[in-house]
């Protein structure tokens, strides 16, 4: 028993230095400049998900926030002598079956399309997110309720719920945006409460408990930081389902009405005339498609970011 | 001189009722600056002790005692507000898994000066500079940099070195170790044990260590209490447990940390099942695997009764077996 014997327990003094640099030999070294450089310095090693997606998004933005100035035409002016035109120097993207100008008709639905979607997307998430939460913790009465309420909305299809919600309330964006956050929550509600009990087990927990740290504190600092990433790939990857059901609903006449439209609504106007002029549902179905392959491939890349998230 | 840490009779239930309990009126104190050890193997209760004085008991676990306190703090009847002062600030923990026990989402330095700025009301600088103070204090090499890595980049050492550094942020009095080098190999283990040993003479803290080497506690432990299935079976100085152990038990688990071949060249170990005594309902929970019981011919008195913790010999040195009471008697 040589432990026993062990000089540390008459010299308990421990040489700091001597321990210290053996330690930076043993150690896996860190990736270099990996820990300190932040930021931009970092673009590199960003994952091309991240970039191209980021890229992405930006540039809808951009285009969307600089439409006011930059569309070519009044996205409601008709020209009823140029309907249904193929691409020209004129109409970069042709007119549609009233001769409304294409390109400027996207650029301004995009802005509905967009915003409604983001804000919707914003309010289910955080709501859904602090409910699933509060259910997982409490385990009592409410999660029990909470829960039964979400089977019964998830037991519909979302744009049912959407839409008996709209046909109650009016019209109007404000009741759009509320039907659509109504309907959605529920997936973030049970992926976050599942998220918790799942972190709740996991050890670095215990230890923050150990430090005495209160519960609000270890949720707001140590769970939703874990929960993060999935609940952002959920995120993600419902944008692009939030951008169809928003132009679902309009097209029923229940979410943005004419002379406004977005891209789901000039999906479903095109509809009839695919056979002349392809381009009419090609264009707003690329736009919601790239815009959500955006959004998707940032959400993906924020998840394998480096640096975050331990590999083992 | 008050001890820092007393538990009395803390009997502790989990599962339906009447099924065994997991701790049986366990007694122990740990005085100012003492480092014991709680020492037994696996399932033996001694980490749900060390849960019991945090008042950190998986759910549904019942817990009773006669009294548990920290100087002059009464933890057992202490609200969890209250006891959210007292974690961190009178009695902290380390682990088993130090790489486990890390956010993986927050680097060191954040984690580390989470219960300085919660605990100690330090401002976002002054918890830096204390993070960097700290994290040099337990000996990692190049501290600024540490402070910026995160859980999987570090070694399982330096991890338990950040945990330590988190540990002792509060200054507590009582450090409960739960087999901090379990996870760590040999040449880290000794270092780690050496820098609490370090850490309690310079803050002239207390420490409880559990664990199932009586090799690894032996070289830092002033006193150490063995367990056996939910109750302590000896209980002494470090010197008194190796060199004369009383139980049975005891007996067999320094024979097992010599690591002496025996003749025919294997290790010695102790046959039996350890999970079975706790299903033994009266007398000696270790007589299934006792030699000395057999031995001695007190199968009768060990059947029919357990016998209460006996001094036997010097002070502070008590054993639960009856081989070790009749022998006194007989002196």
């Amino acid at each position: 028993m040589s432990r026993v014997d062990n000089p540390a327990v008459d010299n308990p003094a421990v040489d700091n230095t001597a321990s210290g640099a053996l330690d930076g030999v043993l150690d896996p070294a860190p990736s270099p400049g990996a820990p300190r450089i932040r930021g931009l310095r970092r673009l590199r090693a960003w994952p091309w998900s991240l970039r191209v997606g980021l890229f992405g998004v930006l540039a809808v933005v951009l285009v969307l926030l600089a439409t006011p100035w930059s569309a070519p035409f009044d996205p409601a002016l008709q020209d009823l002598s140029n309907r249904l035109a193929p691409p020209s120097g004129a109409h970069w993207l042709g007119t549609d079956q009233l001769g409304r100008d294409v390109m400027s008709r996207l650029m301004w639905g995009g802005r509905f399309s967009v915003t409604i979607a983001a804000i919707t997307l914003t309010i289910s998430a955080v709501f859904g997110t602090l409910l699933g939460i509060v259910c997982a913790r409490s385990k009592g009465v409410l999660d029990e309720f909470v829960m039964r309420v979400s089977d019964v909305l998830l037991a519909f299809p979302e744009m049912i719920v959407a839409m008996f919600l709209v046909s109650i309330l009016g019209a109007g964006y404000g009741t759009l945006i509320l039907a659509l956050a109504v309907a959605g929550w529920t997936p973030f509600a049970r992926l976050a409460r599942a998220l918790t009990l799942e972190i709740n087990s996991r050890d670095f927990i215990e230890a923050a408990e150990s430090l005495g740290f209160s519960r609000t504190f270890i949720i707001l600092r140590h769970l939703l930081p874990n929960a993060f990433s999935p609940l952002l790939a959920h995120a993600s990857v419902r944008f692009g389902h939030t951008l169809i059901t928003v132009g679902a609903l309009s097209f029923l006449g229940l979410g943005v009405a004419p002379p406004d439209s977005d891209w789901g609504s000039m999906l479903a106007d095109g509809l009839p005339y695919m056979s002349r002029a392809a381009g009419l549902v090609i264009y707003p179905g690329l736009a919601i498609f790239l815009t959500a392959l955006a959004v998707t491939l940032t959400g993906r890349g924020i998840n394998v970011r480096p640096g975050r998230q331990g590999r083992g | 001189m008050t001890d820092t840490l007393t538990i009395s009779g803390l009997t502790v239930e989990l599962g339906p009722p009447g099924s065994p309990p997991i701790l049986d009126r366990v007694s122990l104190t740990v005085g100012p600056g003492e480092i014991v050890a709680l020492v037994g193997e696996s399932g033996s209760g001694k980490s749900m002790t060390a849960m019991s004085l945090m008042r950190l008991l998986p759910p549904g676990a019942r817990m009773r005692a006669d009294a548990i306190s920290l100087g002059d703090i009464d933890v057992l009847h202490a609200s969890e507000h209250e006891m959210n002062h007292i974690r961190g600030a009178r009695i902290s923990m380390l682990f088993q898994q130090p790489k486990r026990m890390l956010d993986p989402t927050a680097t060191v330095g954040a984690q580390v000066a989470e219960p300085l700025r919660l605990c100690l009301g330090l401002s976002r600088s002054q918890a830096h500079a204390r993070v960097i103070e700290l994290l040099a204090d337990v000996g990692i090499a190049e501290p600024e940099r540490r402070a910026h890595s995160y859980a999987h980049q570090l070694s399982g050492g330096i991890a338990q070195r950040v945990m330590i550094a988190m540990a002792l942020a509060g200054q507590p009095d009582v450090l409960i170790a739960d087999e901090p080098t379990t996870a760590l190999d040999v040449t880290v283990e000794v270092q780690i044990l050496q820098l609490i040993a370090a850490k309690r003479a310079k803050l002239g803290m207390s420490a409880l260590f559990v664990s199932h080497d009586l090799g690894v506690v032996s070289s830092v432990a002033d006193r150490i209490a063995v367990m056996y299935a939910g109750r302590i079976v000896e209980e002494g100085t470090t010197r008194e447990i190796l060199h004369s152990p009383q139980h049975p038990y005891t007996k067999a688990l320094v024979k097992c940390a010599m690591l002496k071949p025996e003749a025919d060249g294997s290790l010695y170990t102790i046959l039996g099942d350890a999970n079975a005594a706790r299903a033994v309902s009266h007398g000696c929970r270790f007589r299934a695997r006792c030699l000395v019981c057999t031995a001695e011919h007190l199968e009768q008195k060990c059947e029919s009764e357990e016998p209460e913790l006996a001094g036997c010999g010097r002070a502070e040195h008590s054993s639960r077996c009856w081989a070790t009471i009749e022998t006194r008697k007989a002196r």
